[in-house]
């Protein structure tokens, strides 16, 4: 005999903790049927036919978004045998009218009152019998952080599976209100599970479009029960949805006034409170924001990241492996090519990029850092202003800080949008924002061509967000993608204390993953490309060659180079550089490795530095990077768009824009750049103009969406 | 043909070598792609720093 | 009609009425502001919006636009 155990509760109540702890390693994550609302569900440890499944997290069973609707469909169709209903004790109120609209839907309801030990450093009292004997239901304290409690809910609901025996309501609605539910549940009885009876009277009594749609009732009942509410609607002076609602909460506020002792009553300016005073102060938050940013890249960048850098290229791979290697090569006669493989081709390709691993530690650390003190939250509540001009909120700022890391989950994190045009908008621009392999494109140009300056990466990382708003404004204007902007309502949770083992853990990830790239497809992708620019057609015959201009892949290179001519890398290595960017944006930097001669040992040390800074201008330089960087991300980030975006076609689409908007922009900033620095006006900044003005008209023109918001929302109101 | 393995020993053992660390990598790679284990950072979100703001729950 | 738009930052309204319907409307009340409830003006974000309240113990960020429909007394 299986048992399902339904666990519920708010976004942020610890719900994913506790079922972690519960069901340890036995989880399987995918998704509900049709959307793109994660399922999770797994055994509970010791029980093997216990389930349990994890609903996601919700604030209501109201029909309007989607994951309250697959809660509420899990909950009404599949039948669990008991609910663990999971209270965040520190905000009980709010975590309570969720409570009280699961134990109407008559499954036996544990209630596990969470952060119990938050709760008792607050001084506060929770009266856990009084609430038990009010709602009918158990109550557990729990303690997920802490890990105590879990098990005792578990025990708790497993055994109350057994016994679906009626329990009494708390008397949440009052006199005429319950007058009417009860009269509801008369009109309906028969036509659902005796259980549900309450919930579904409830829920037609608020008119709920999924109820109605689902029960489909015949006209003279619906006419019957329409009557009954308004009636009540005309006596209490409000619509049904919000008596329903308010009735809750007054329950819910008289039955904590009893059961709940909080120890300071009144508004404290917490130590949150006072870092936000500055952090997200009108005139300062956005200045403090591009300078947090910029410390990052400079510390991490420009100078330890420099320093370090350096010594790897130079000293560890210049003289000891390089240096040591060819010489023993030759000592044991060892092929030349086969050497050359080694040192040029695999070396010098993994090399390049391995040389950055000091960088990019050092900025997972800091931006680590950021995201475990919670200054990431308040940029999102920060950003919301400016993204709300452009029909997005703040809510798709969040998946660009993960892309900050990685793409990849970054565009996954979009499936927090529920309003599908402003999901696939943000999926489309969320690479925009540099990730970690991008990185080390930027520190490679930023020392080769710009003196290790810190603001090229600054400027990267702003011209990516600024593409994001951008790309807001020209989208919006278009019939795929207008419409009103979605609501924001959103928690904010409190600073505090970065846990060491929490950065360090992340910082190690990160890290660790970019190492392991480098050693496998970066490290397959020198070894192709080692072979395709070390042979080539010379006189007709095909053989290893010395000067790589005659390779093959050069051969390839330049026939596609044109394409870039007008964004001033028109040269073969640039283009094949761009290429192999799609597999692995660090290969941008390994092919570079490969084929300028990164293994040579020069005096100086930083041979490719000046190989490239033979092929690039500091212009051609930018514009190059800038492409990259915009341009269509990895195929790993382009697997994970196909997957979210669910469809072929705006998938894409998706790529299609953001190469698009890439070559435009780079486009752009290579003839103006030309231009104002005393180049000759030629053919090319014809072209850029009119793509100048092209651009200018798509952003500027009037939204002819707007008109029928304006309506919509006239005819609302009235 | 002994003559030609002795002199290009190193060689081929060298290459030998090369070979393997191909091969390892390149089933490395199939084994990620068919486990859906994208080769960014990602195993899932739970090693994500801001995974709570993700995944509402 | 003074709406949670017009109260300053440090004030305490207590709520009316709410305006509006539909989704936005049932999310904010869902949230715990429903009529009668205090709330307590915490912090504006830069550019004036959005807004960030303590109501029924904890904090909540919502729109300028969405505070128009809240009416406070």
């Amino acid at each position: 005999m299986s048992i399902k155990i339904a666990l519920a509760g708010n976004p942020n109540s610890g719900k994913t903790t506790l079922f972690n702890d519960l069901t340890g390693s036995s989880q399987h994550v995918g998704n509900w049927p049709g959307v793109t609302v994660e399922k999770k569900e797994g055994t509970l440890k010791g029980h093997k036919d216990v389930m349990i499944q994890d609903l996601p997290g919700i604030y209501s069973l109201s029909p309007y978004t989607l994951e309250e609707v697959v809660s509420r469909q899990y909950l009404v169709s599949e039948k669990p045998d008991a609910i663990i209903d999971i209270v965040d004790g520190t905000n009980i109120e709010r975590n309570l009218y969720l409570t009280t609209q699961l134990i109407e839907l008559g499954i036996p309801t544990v209630i596990a009152v969470n952060m119990i030990d938050v709760v008792r450093r607050n001084g506060d009292v929770i009266n856990l019998k009084q609430l038990a004997d009010a709602l009918g239901c158990e109550v557990v304290e729990t303690s997920a952080l802490k890990g105590t409690g879990s098990k005792e809910a578990a025990e708790k609901a497993v055994a109350l599976a057994g016994k679906p025996e009626a329990r009494e309501l708390p008397p949440v609605f009052n006199g005429s209100v319950e007058h009417a539910i009860a009269h509801i549940e008369e009109s309906i009885e028969g036509k659902v599970a005796a259980r549900y009876l309450r919930w579904y009277a409830i829920k037609l009594f608020e008119r709920d479009e999924k109820v109605i749609e689902e029960l489909k009732l015949s006209d003279t009942l619906m006419e019957h029960l329409e009557e009954h509410i308004t009636a009540c609607e005309n006596e209490l002076g409000d619509d049904a949805e919000s008596i329903i609602t308010n009735q809750r909460y007054a329950y819910i506020a008289k039955l904590v006034q009893a059961a709940v002792k909080k120890k300071h009553v009144g508004q404290k300016m917490s130590a949150s409170d006072r870092i936000d005073r500055i952090v997200t102060n009108r005139i300062l938050a956005l200045p403090i924001f591009a300078f947090v940013m910029f410390c990052i890249y400079y510390i991490s960048i420009s100078t330890i990241g420099d320093v370090v850098t350096g010594w790897t290229n130079d000293t560890l791979f210049g003289e000891m492996i390089l240096g040591n290697l060819s010489t023993w090569f030759e000592s044991i006669h060892v092929a030349p090519w086969l050497s050359g493989l080694i040192t040029d081709g695999i070396i010098g390709g993994v090399g390049a990029v391995i040389g950055f691993v000091p960088q990019m530690l050092i900025l997972f650390f800091m931006l680590s850092i950021l995201e475990d003190v919670g200054y990431m939250a308040r940029v999102a509540f920060i950003m919301d202003r400016i993204f709300r001009r452009f029909g997005l909120s703040g809510k798709s700022f969040i998946p660009m800080l993960i892309s900050s890391g990685c793409g990849v989950p970054g565009v996954m994190a979009c499936r927090t949008i529920e309003n599908e045009r402003d999901r696939r908008m943000t999926i489309m621009t969320t690479t925009f924002v540099p990730c970690g392999a991008k990185m080390p494109i930027i520190a490679l140009f930023a020392g080769a061509l710009f003196g290790g300056s810190g603001l090229i990466a600054t400027s990267a990382y702003f011209i990516g967000i600024g593409s994001v708003i951008i790309s807001g404004i020209l989208l919006k204007k278009t019939k795929a993608f207008a419409g009103e902007a979605a609501p924001f309502v959103m928690e904010l949770p409190a600073y505090h204390v970065p846990s060491a083992r929490n950065v360090f853990h992340s910082t190690w990830e990160r890290g660790w993953s970019f190492i392991r790239r480098a050693g496998t497809i970066i490290l397959a992708s020198s070894v192709v490309l080692w072979f395709l620019q070390g042979f080539g057609i010379v006189d007709g015959v095909f053989g290893m060659v010395d000067d790589n201009n005659t390779s093959l892949l050069a051969a390839m290179g330049t026939v596609i180079s044109p394409v870039f001519a007008p964004l001033g890398f028109g040269g073969w290595k640039a283009t094949v550089a761009t290429f192999t960017g799609l597999i692995a944006k660090e290969n941008v930097v390994g092919t570079f490795g490969v084929l300028c001669g990164f293994s040579e040992v020069a005096e100086d040390g930083m041979e490719i530095w000046s190989n490239l800074a033979a092929d690039f201008t500091p212009l051609t330089a930018y514009s190059f990077m800038l492409f990259n960087l915009l341009c269509a991300p990895c195929f790993a980030a382009i697997g994970a768009i196909k997957r979210e975006m669910n469809n072929a076609k705006w998938t894409w689409a998706a790529i299609g824009y953001l190469c698009g908007y890439a070559y435009v922009i780079a486009l752009l900033v290579y003839q103006f750049g030309r231009l104002f620095s005393g180049g000759s006006f030629g053919i090319g900044t014809v072209f850029a103009i009119l793509v100048l003005a092209g651009l200018l008209y798509l952003l500027l023109r009037k939204n002819k969406y707007d008109e029928r918001i304006h309506e919509r929302k006239v005819a609302a109101n009235v | 043909m002994f003559e030609l393995i002795a002199q290009n020993l190193a060689t081929i053992m060298i290459g030998a070598v090369v070979f393997a660390i191909l091969a390892a990598v390149v089933i490395q790679l199939i084994k990620d792609h068919k486990n859906h284990r994208s080769s960014c950072s990602c195993c899932g979100c739970k090693n994500c720093a801001s995974s709570g703001v993700c995944h509402r729950g | 009609m003074k709406t949670l738009r017009n109260v300053g930052i440090g004030e305490i309204a207590t709520v009316q009425k709410l305006h509006g319907a539909g989704a936005v409307k049932r999310r904010i009340m869902d949230m715990g502001v429903t009529k009668g409830v205090d709330v307590y003006v915490r912090k504006v974000a830069p550019l004036g919006d959005p807004i960030e309240i303590t109501v029924r113990g904890y904090e909540l960020s919502i729109r300028k636009g969405d505070a128009e429909m809240i009416e406070v007394g």
